[in-house]
């Protein structure tokens, strides 16, 4: 998929944002200017949660969620939801779990049509984890994640990629937040300020066709965006504990409503 | 410092594997290569690879996928959202190969940053630890020399 300007993406990582001229100097009119944004994995973002907060990994397990639904947006939305899981269980390098959250993603993945394109990528998940390689195994969700996407837009799927996308961050912001509740600390709640990122994925929902964008998923994941954003207003300093706690209020009732079969 | 030997002995060794064996170079490719990584040429990807499979080997874990563009002029600018504690290096290579490139890092509140860097023929990097969590920016543009077409861009963290 090449971008405009020929800049081009690797596999589905990022997107391009509005193309401008270079002109001014501002952090705002920077992220407006820039040509391309990339969202992180969620792998970062649990890196650096570790460092600080060093959460019980597997405390944020959750009961096994459906794999199947009648609805091709929410189906994405928890695939991105289980790909967060994956690196969850990684975190607490516990091979069975992401053995088990491996056969979830493909299980998803097949229920739109593009398990096919990951089905090595299980094998692979499953090898690694046999051997506890959980480097390797970070890496192989990510790669796998981004062959779902890809697989996707090559059958003019794109829209459901962003709805993975937000699925797999609402998860992560789960956690993040749970833990940085938790542990308290000042440089925990200061991962959290991810209002430029969340502008960004709302922004995406945004540009989804009609037909999908207006599907009670999208909309509960558009919602969810803008509540979780309501609470990271401010940019000039790190959320406080209390925030930290609101914003996982947000997104653990959505990851629990969204994953939930009646749609 | 231990990052910046990385570079010079990875390309270092590469650049003279490539004089005495110009028919097979083969480097240490990082365990997993992605495998489509577009806008980038196969050669552009396989030098980066390099460069990444050596930080790898300090603790650096590479994003699944580079970045790639012509350089034509203005400098081509990329959001990224960094979190704080995290340590970042963004490498970029150029074609032709002998030709130069710059690469800047901009921090949540405009500041230049990057505690190292490295510049190299056909080769530019930057390294920092995130002291905020929020979105920086990183540009690529030509170097002095102003020959460079392309360029393909990757970014580890650990």
């Amino acid at each position: 998929m090449i971008q405009p300007n020929n800049i081009a993406k690797g596999t589905a990582l990022c997107a391009t944002a509005a193309l401008l001229a270079l002109a001014s100097a501002s952090p705002a009119a920077k992220a407006e200017q820039s040509e391309m944004i990339t969202v992180p994995s969620p792998a970062e973002f649990f890196a650096a949660l570790d460092k600080t907060a060093q959460p019980d990994w597997a405390s944020f397990y959750r009961d096994p969620a459906p794999t199947s639904y009648s609805s091709r947006p929410q189906t994405a939305v928890n695939l991105g939801a289980s790909v967060a899981d994956g690196y969850i269980a990684v975190e607490a390098q516990d091979g069975q779990q992401v053995k088990n959250t491996g056969k979830d993603i493909i299980a998803l993945a097949r229920a739109l049509g593009v398990g096919e394109h990951v089905l090595s990528r299980g094998k692979s998940i499953s090898d690694f984890a046999d051997k506890n390689d959980w480097a390797a195994l970070k890496e192989e969700l990510e790669a796998t994640s981004n062959e779902v996407r890809a697989a996707m837009a090559a059958q003019r799927d794109e829209a459901l990629a962003s709805l993975i996308t937000a699925g797999a961050w609402t998860r992560s912001l789960q956690v993040g937040s749970r833990s940085a509740e938790l542990s308290g600390e000042e440089e925990a709640c200061e991962l959290l300020r991810q209002g430029a990122l969340l502008s960004y994925l709302a922004a995406e929902l945004d540009r989804l066709p009609e037909k999908t964008r207006t599907t009670s998923a999208a909309t509960d994941t558009r919602d969810t965006l803008a509540a979780l954003l309501q609470t990271m207003q401010s940019e000039d300093h790190a959320p406080a504990p209390t925030q930290a706690a609101e914003i996982n209020r947000i997104a653990a009732h959505f990851i629990a409503t969204i994953s939930a079969k009646p749609q | 410092m231990k990052v910046l030997i990385v570079f010079a002995v990875v390309f270092g060794c590469s650049l003279i594997a490539r004089a005495e064996e110009p028919a097979s170079p083969k480097p240490a490719a990082p365990k997993q290569v992605p495998e489509e990584s577009r806008g980038c040429a196969p050669e552009m990807r396989e030098r980066l690879y390099v460069l990444a499979g050596a930080l790898g080997n300090e603790g650096f874990k590479a994003r699944d996928g580079c970045w790639g563009g012509q350089l034509e002029g203005a400098a081509r600018r990329l959001a990224v959202h960094l979190f704080a504690g995290n340590q970042y290096w963004f490498c970029a290579v150029a074609s032709p190969e002998e030709s130069d490139l710059t690469i800047t890092l901009t921090g949540p509140s405009g500041e230049t940053l990057g505690a190292e860097t490295h510049h190299q023929t056909g080769l530019a990097a930057v390294g920092v630890t995130a002291r905020v969590t929020g979105q920086y920016f990183v540009e690529v543009a030509r170097g002095p020399s102003g020959a460079a077409r392309e360029f393909c861009l990757l970014y580890l963290f650990k």
